[in-house]
């Protein structure tokens, strides 16, 4: 009898359990129904953009960021556009005989599956078996109709896809990122990254991949932190945010380069000349043609003075170029001028110091460097008064903020009509 | 209760007669494509489908999967441009040669069933050793670096495209039916797995090898001598004769041998003469006409 029990209660124990109620289910479609959704809408993402995808192109984690054009057709077919210096010698180059597909791999893959001459540059392993390490297979990490990141299937690195703006040419697109190249990391620019915390120091942003220091000169042995980017026809595309931030994206705007939480700007023109000089030994050289009238009477009577020297060249006797450079004596303004040749240039020497206090930067000459230097100062008394007008404190001002190689203008804060501009040079 | 053991008696019967069905195979093992004319390739998928699928069992992949790749290599996919080229070419070179001169659908039942196709060379640097193709499993025959082949170059056509493919081929062969015991013996104290690299050809011809890989191990020798015959012009089998024998050197002896075992065995378990292979491959290697290898090019369709 007891039997008989046990077997009714397992009996109704079975049958409950069997009716225990389902799991509720998280989705409302089924794996491959949502796979195939992710991959309907890549396909129309990619498709949809009318003039076709700006890309970010980072081959490898350790590679700076290439632009690429690409025109993604419905039949299947790629059209893809480049111009740099590593893969298309500065040409403006297409390539549109080639395929992609997106495929489910894990997710979401889009593949660019036969050679293309202007994308697979990156990926074409050359004679090394390496190449420049990129990859043609990419993962969609995330894709809608204003922005697509991938990432290298192979190599890792992440990619960025932007829709092209109606109307924009390849040619000007590439005239347009070139231009910013110029005007952000010209003469090797060195700029700041500023966070909520802390300020670093961004060098090497003319490679591509900037590294980050903290503040001052890198000591023997450190070992620097790699962020590369690319260079946008607005700002920078970083492949990774710099330390713990987020932001990826960077517009310029005025002065400084904006993301989300932190910003990239240059230091002030008054510490950025001593900065220029101390990290990356850049020269600064005054521009002879944005001279005040003080600065350029010295250098006229210097003038008058050489051609009465140098009678056998009279016609070309005069000062060459004045450019302040970091030397094994310290700062010197190096006085450049053509004495008996119209062809090779007589280079002396003067010790400089240049200090930079609220805004302002004060320049003090204490000196010929050498003897020579000292003999053509006595041939040439006007010399010394050219380096004693010049020695004093300036207002400073960058033509271009975000890029103070380009031009500062220092004004003499007891006389505005002493005044001169420099450019940086490396 | 009896009812319901007869109940799953004949569920289970019906169950299990439906696993027995025995499945009915077509005519390749390759669905037919779904075809969507609008597709950039259409085209050239049609051309591939109608002129390697059909009449051989192959699927001629030019699109580069990456997951069919060896990881270990950095590789690009081929241009649609040479895809096209060596399509063309290889139906005439190999395809075409095979079915005038082996027994009918030899190569639909014996040939790869997956050729693809790789731009670049998988090359090992550490090595400085290149991979020119792999056969795997009998099934299918990668060959690689496509994109850098010149067309008007007979002799690069062959080392890299024609040469592999019967090197390929012969892998499949003796994959199916066992070398012959013979030819393991001839230079069994010569194979050179780790070093064979730095061997030159004249060294490898004097030690009875057709080439410095074929000194690596036994099935590669095999397959380097049937390769090298078949694509080698006369010129170029004399100068490998001649340099064999040289100083004395044994070489030219043991690869004669060799060819004839290899002669032997092809004739004896595949019904396939060596020697009228390699006269239909240098005959149409000597005339080749561009005009006509291409005719068929999904450029032209219309000239079929």
């Amino acid at each position: 009898m007891k039997a008989k029990y046990l077997l009714i209660i397992f009996s109704v124990a079975c049958v409950l359990g069997a009716c225990s109620r389902e799991e509720e289910n998280l989705f409302d479609k089924s794996a491959s129904e949502r796979a195939q959704a992710a991959l309907e809408n890549a396909d129309n993402v990619f498709t949809g953009a009318k003039n076709g995808w700006e890309m970010l192109y980072f081959a490898n984690p350790s590679s700076c960021g290439y632009s690429i054009i690409l025109r993604f057709k419905k039949d299947g077919q790629i059209v893809a556009t480049a111009k740099n210096e590593t893969t298309t010698r500065n040409k403006l180059l297409t390539d549109s005989a080639s395929t992609w597909d997106i495929k489910n791999d894990y997710g979401p893959i889009i593949t660019f599956d036969t050679y293309n001459s202007v994308f697979h540059a990156w990926s074409d392993p050359g004679n090394d078996g390496d190449g420049l390490l990129g990859d043609y297979e990419f993962l969609i990490l995330h894709a809608d109709s204003s922005f697509v990141k991938l990432k290298g299937k192979k190599h890792g690195a992440y990619c960025y896809l932007y829709p092209l703006e109606e109307g924009v040419t390849e040619a000007q697109y590439f005239a347009d990122v070139e231009a910013m190249q110029k005007r952000m990391f010209g003469n090797s620019n060195l700029l700041h990254l500023q966070t909520s915390g802390k300020e670093y120091l961004l060098r090497d942003g003319s490679s591509g991949i900037f590294t980050l220091t903290d503040l001052g000169v890198v000591a023997v042995g450190e070992d620097p932190d790699i962020n590369p980017f690319a260079v946008t026809r607005t700002g920078i595309q970083m492949m990774s945010p710099f330390l713990d931030l987020t932001a990826t994206t960077y517009t310029l705007q005025e002065a400084e380069v904006v993301g989300e939480d932190s910003k990239i700007a240059a230091a002030s023109p008054a510490e950025y000349i001593n900065e220029y000089i101390s990290i990356l030994s850049g020269s600064w050289t005054i521009d002879m043609a944005e001279i005040g009238d003080s600065i350029s009477s010295v250098i006229g009577s210097i003038n008058t003075a050489l051609k009465a020297t140098y009678k056998n060249n009279k016609k070309n006797a005069s000062v060459n170029s004045l450019v302040f450079k970091k030397t094994t004596k310290g700062l010197v303004l190096v006085f450049s001028y053509y004495g008996n040749s119209s062809k090779a240039t007589t280079d002396m020497s003067y010790l400089f110091d240049v200090t930079a206090s609220d805004g302002a930067a004060s320049f003090t000459y204490s000196g010929p460097a050498d003897e020579n230097a000292q003999k053509t100062v006595n041939a040439f008394p006007d010399i010394e008064k050219l380096l004693n007008t010049l020695s004093g404190t300036y207002e400073t001002v960058a033509n271009e903020p975000i890029n103070p190689t380009a031009g500062i203008k220092l004004t003499n804060k007891s006389n505005s009509e002493l005044w001169f501009t420099i450019q940086g040079k490396m | 209760m009896k009812k319901i053991y007869q109940i799953l008696f004949v569920g289970a019967m019906v169950l299990g007669l439906a696993s027995c069905e025995k499945e009915v195979f077509g005519p390749s093992i390759f669905v037919d494509p779904v075809v969507d004319t609008t597709t950039y390739t259409y085209e050239f998928d049609q051309w591939l489908y109608k002129h390697y699928t059909v009449p051989y069992n192959v699927e001629f992949r030019y699109r580069l999967d990456d997951n069919a790749t060896d990881p270990n290599y950095n590789v690009v996919p081929v241009s649609m441009g040479m895809a096209d080229t060596i399509a063309h070419l290889s139906l005439y070179l190999w395809y075409d040669v095979y079915d005038s001169v082996a027994p009918a659908g030899f190569l639909k039942e014996n040939g790869p069933r997956i050729i693809q196709l790789i731009g670049s060379a998988m090359i090992n640097a550490s090595q400085g050793t290149e991979k020119l193709g792999q056969a795997e499993g009998g099934i299918k025959i990668t060959l690689m670096k496509i994109n850098l082949m010149e067309t008007n170059n007979m002799d690069q056509l062959n080392e890299y495209i024609f040469k592999t493919m019967h090197h390929e081929f012969s892998h499949i062969l003796h994959q199916k039916k066992t070398l012959p015991k013979e030819f393991e013996q001839l230079s069994s104290g010569n194979y050179n797995p780790d070093g064979w690299q730095y061997t030159s050809d004249a060294e490898a011809w004097q030690l009875g090898f057709a080439s410095p890989y074929g000194s690596s191990q036994v099935r590669e020798d095999f397959v380097e001598i049937i390769a090298n015959y078949i694509v080698k012009t006369d010129a170029q089998l004399n100068t490998m004769f001649t340099t064999a024998e040289k100083n004395g050197k044994s070489g030219r002896k043991i690869l004669e041998q060799k060819i004839e075992i290899c002669r032997t065995w092809l004739k004896e378990k595949w019904d396939l003469d060596l020697d009228a292979l390699r006269a239909e491959v240098q005959t149409r290697q000597a005339n080749l006409d561009w005009d006509e290898v291409m005719s068929l090019g999904f450029l032209n369709e219309s000239a079929e």
